[in-house]
């Protein structure tokens, strides 16, 4: 995944990190985020890694129902040719 | 008198002849309906049988789906449990407070949670495991954000192969 980098800016830091921008970057601009903010960020990711991990877990149960079904139907013909 | 008896053997034998013929035309048609009656004994003894393994059968499918779905509920539960604890960490922390107690080990802390939380992404899309995440002794050291994702000890693994 691409590299986010968080910096994080309070009263006492806020001119050093303006400056150390300024220096890197040649001007100071970013895109903030409250401390909720980013709590919220984080909880939708979350979300949508479970949602990732539950959408996992349903193909792996169609798979295994269906590998054993196949089986079962494999078998079943080899009796009747039998 | 003879001339009687000679037209009423006549009429005897034509009788006995007509009773024979019809007789074995009956026994005929019997046998025809019989042979019917076998042949669709067969059918049926064959259609229950069929039924009986396609019952069977649906009885065995449904165990399997039984078996899955109570698997995938289990998983479920796992992966609530997994997408409560970031919740739960959250409701600790007052971030705010801590970025104005210690802004620099916040920044450090949460650019490392967002790597974590990313490279958990690319371990549930397939990406195959590092050479340190491969070797992690424990599931905090292979990763903080989803150590449900550690495969085991390297040691375990090895033997297990």
């Amino acid at each position: 995944m691409r590299e986010v980098k968080w910096v994080v800016i309070n009263e006492d830091n806020v001119d050093s990190v303006i400056e150390k921008l300024r220096t890197r970057d040649g001007a100071f601009a970013v895109y903030a985020l409250t401390g909720e903010g980013y709590g919220n960020l984080g909880l939708n990711f979350s979300d949508i890694r479970a949602m990732v991990q539950q959408q996992q877990a349903i193909i792996a149960a169609y798979e295994n129902y269906y590998k054993s079904a196949e089986k079962a139907i494999d078998n079943h013909n080899k009796s009747v040719n039998e | 008198m003879s001339k009687i008896l000679i037209v009423i053997i006549i009429m005897m034998g034509g009788i006995g002849y007509w009773y024979y013929n019809d007789s074995q035309e009956r026994m005929e048609i019997l046998q025809a309906n019989n042979a019917t009656l076998k042949a669709n004994q067969a059918n049926l003894e064959q259609a229950i049988a069929t039924q009986q393994q396609t019952m069977e059968q649906l009885q065995r499918d449904f165990e399997r789906v039984a078996e899955q779905n109570a698997k995938l509920q289990e998983q479920y539960a796992a992966i609530r449990k997994q997408n409560q604890r970031l919740a739960d960490k959250l409701e600790k922390i007052d971030l705010e407070a801590a970025a104005i107690s210690n802004a620099e080990s916040i920044e450090r802390a949460v650019n490392g949670g967002t790597k974590n939380a990313g490279r958990c992404f690319e371990i549930l899309s397939g990406s195959p495991l590092t050479e340190k995440e491969l070797n992690a002794e424990n599931k905090n050291a292979f990763n903080k954000e989803c150590p449900w994702l550690w495969p085991g000890p390297p040691t375990e693994r090895v033997s297990g192969q």
